[in-house]
């Protein structure tokens, strides 16, 4: 029954999709239309979309997963990101809207007249629109596969085929629309399940995710490993197995998991009996309720510091990311650019309520994907876990909408910038609306065929990674573009490079590396505080540098940024 | 800003009639009212000035409120970890820091963002008043 539930989520989700995108493409009458919708979105409907393409696949159901794992340490990330989006707000909006730029790569080549740079920019965005695409393939595959028992391909070929039908034909315009009704689509899909998961929580005796134990399961459990896994497992447990383990075939035998480290073979099952505590994938810490309810509560190494260089990420990162800020482009002026950017924090609070209540019953309802290592499910499951029967179905029915609505929302907008920014390059092959049609296949090619290659570890991974490289090259550029009349040419691009590049060596690194310990893991995995510095540093010593060829538009380009259009003459 | 600039010493007039709009015939448009919307269009000495204040009133508006998202982000981590108690703390049961971060912070980023957007279009009025005065 909840696979009925999924699939006519989808189905219904698709059909809103269909009918909102060909409304869009049917009102499209020029290029421009095409491209800007225009520019006749309203703040309020901007924002919505805006904070559509903010909440994606990894917000929706990551969120909710991490919490589930790693406990208080994670409610950083929203505060992070609605904090970032003040920042947004305060430096960059107004003044990018001013300045007429289509995308950043326009903005850079605007302000500093270097087609040099906007290369650099163009190059920036295409490795942040990636790291930020491959887990959205990867999360609708996993969610496809959890819901239905498709094969992972299959969520994979459905953004790809949604993104390319909705983006080809409808541009700009309807997937505003697209992306609007969504994040509503999104909020209602995430708070109602879980206004009704709370409800059958407290029916069920309210048990504390937070006391002194470690998760257990509740009743006499079936776990069913997808892909193989090392597991620490707290204390000896009595299981019944069927498959491998340890490398040792077992045929439904039961045998006692020692404490400490095993390997569970694909395709396993093992029979838990009530009580026993969760063994824990490797990568997840082992933790009682009441450490993990508690920030900094794991004694964790340097946790401070990660703490401050997570949050420093995710604030930087939010404002040079390159899908949100094209859509300023669509207001009608700056000021109507930056009433859209205050409403954001509004909306993006309204949502991030949920992920964290979520996160915290699947401590109690779904304690075996801390063993699976597929937390990203929580909110897909809990719904049958509470409520099995019709009920259930239905509330997995409201949370799979949401689901894919958060994969194709983010991945629509993404497609988009990567496609409006490589357009320039295109041109060659074809002027206005062609070019952009190549852009986009150039912008999903490329992750689909890297996503067979990047687990769903990496994958996960990947979105701090986007949020660093954005923290570490275009918001130094944005910012000191748009308020430092110094800036060279010369300064951003090797800002750019350096800071850039350093994030994405960093992400190989650790990805591929390691393992590392102490402060170099530390700065591995969260390295914002080290590098942003740096990269706004190289941009102002290198155009202090140059100062000779501060380029002769900037005194200009600085006043059309900052001066309302009222005051404009022409 | 600081490039030197060739000026014209002449009367301003002679300046403004020259680049003031024209009519079909190439006359100029006697009296067309020339305002500092156009200075700030040609970038006058005097409209380059004008731009300049507004930048620095924008950028001591966006400085506060970066500073205020600073001094927050910087201060509540800070808080948990010197102060572990504060985290045990709970309230109708459910533990003190996953209300403050969940739910308290959010207030504040609202409350910032309308602040900022007030502030940035009060000095946006004032300056389009400044220039549309004849």
């Amino acid at each position: 029954m909840a696979v009925a539930a999924a699939l006519t989520a989808l189905v219904a989700v698709l059909g809103m999709t269909a009918v909102l995108g060909s409304y869009g493409s049917r009102a499209t009458r020029t290029t421009s239309d095409f491209l800007v919708a225009s520019r006749g979105v309203t703040p309020l409907w901007n924002a919505s979309a805006i904070t559509s393409e903010y909440i994606s696949a990894a917000a929706f159901l990551g969120t909710a997963g991490l919490v589930l794992a790693y406990g208080a340490d994670m409610l950083w990330m929203p505060i992070g990101a609605t904090a970032g989006y003040v920042l947004l707000l305060a430096l960059v909006t107004a003044p990018l809207r001013r300045s007429g730029a289509y995308t950043i790569s326009d903005f850079a080549d605007w302000r500093l007249g270097s087609p040099a740079v906007r290369r650099v920019v163009t190059a920036c965005v295409c490795f942040i629109g990636w790291f930020y695409l491959l887990p959205q393939f990867q999360g609708a595959g996993v969610t496809l596969r959890v819901l239905t028992g498709a094969p992972v391909w299959a969520g994979w070929v459905l953004v790809v085929g949604v993104a390319l039908g909705l983006v080809v034909s409808g541009g700009m315009r309807s997937v505003t629309a697209v992306q609007a009704v969504q994040f509503w689509v999104k909020l209602v899909t995430v708070a109602v399940p879980a206004v009704a998961l709370l409800s059958l929580w407290h029916l069920d005796g309210g048990d504390d995710p937070t006391g002194h134990r470690l998760p257990a399961f509740d009743h006499r459990t079936t776990v069913r490993i997808e892909t193989a896994v090392r597991v620490r497992v707290p204390g000896d447990t009595p299981v019944t197995v069927r498959g491998r383990l340890d490398g040792t075939s077992y045929d439904g035998r039961a045998v006692t998991l020692t404490a400490g480290r095993h390997r569970v073979g694909e395709g396993t099952e093992l029979v838990f009996p009530p009580g026993a505590a969760v063994p824990h994938a490797e990568r997840l810490p082992v933790q009682d309720g009441a450490t993990w309810s508690i920030p900094f509560g794991r004694g964790q190494e340097h946790a401070l510091y990660a703490a401050y260089s997570g949050l420093l990420g995710i604030l930087l990162g939010t404002m040079g990311l390159p899908h949100i800020l094209m859509r300023f482009y669509t207001n009608t002026c700056g000021r109507a650019a930056r009433r859209t950017t205050a409403m954001v924090p509004v909306l993006l609070s309204m949502f991030y309520v949920f992920p964290a209540l979520y996160g915290a019953l699947g401590r109690l309802y779904t304690p075996e994907l801390l063993m699976t290592g597929d937390t990203d499910a929580t909110v897909l499951m809990l719904p049958q876990r509470l409520a099995p029967g019709p009920a259930g179905a239905l509330l997995t029915g409201l949370v799979a909408a949401g689901a894919f609505a958060a994969f194709i929302s983010t991945s629509c907008g993404i497609v988009v910038a990567i496609a409006g920014t490589a357009t320039q390059t295109f041109q060659r092959l074809g002027g206005g609306i062609t070019a952009f049609r190549i852009g986009v296949v150039f912008a999903l090619s490329v992750p689909l065929t890297l996503v067979s290659k990047i687990g769903p570890q990496g994958a996960a991974g990947l979105i701090p990674l986007a949020f660093t490289v954005s923290a570490c090259s275009l918001c130094p550029l944005l910012v000191l573009g748009i308020w430092w009349r110094g800036l060279t040419a010369a300064g951003a691009g090797a800002g750019l490079v350096v800071g850039g590049g350093l994030a994405v060596a960093a992400g190989v690194v650790r990805l591929f590396g390691g393992p590392w310990h102490g402060w170099t893991q530390a700065v591995l995995a969260q390295p914002a505080m080290v590098l942003a510095p740096v990269a706004f540093a190289v941009m102002v010593g290198v155009s202090l540098l140059t100062r000779a060829r501060i380029p002769r538009r900037a005194d200009r380009a600085m006043a059309r940024l900052h001066l309302p259009e009222e005051t404009i003459v022409r | 800003m600081t490039e030197p600039r060739r000026v014209v010493v002449s009367s301003a007039r002679t300046d403004r009639a020259r680049s003031a709009p024209r009519t079909a015939g190439g006359a100029p448009v006697l009296d067309a009212g020339w305002t500092l919307a156009n200075d700030l269009d040609e970038q006058t000495e005097l409209g380059a000035l004008y731009a300049r204040t507004l930048i620095r009133a924008q950028f001591r508006i966006a400085a506060v409120t970066t500073a205020a998202v600073a001094v927050v982000v910087t201060c509540l981590p800070l808080l948990l970890y010197l102060a572990p108690e504060l985290g045990r703390a709970r309230v109708h049961g459910v533990p003190l820091p996953w209300l403050v971060l969940a739910l308290g912070t959010q207030p504040l980023w609202i409350a910032a963002a309308a602040h900022h957007v007030r502030q940035a279009e009060r000095v946006e009025r004032d300056f389009v008043e400044l220039v549309d005065r004849p």
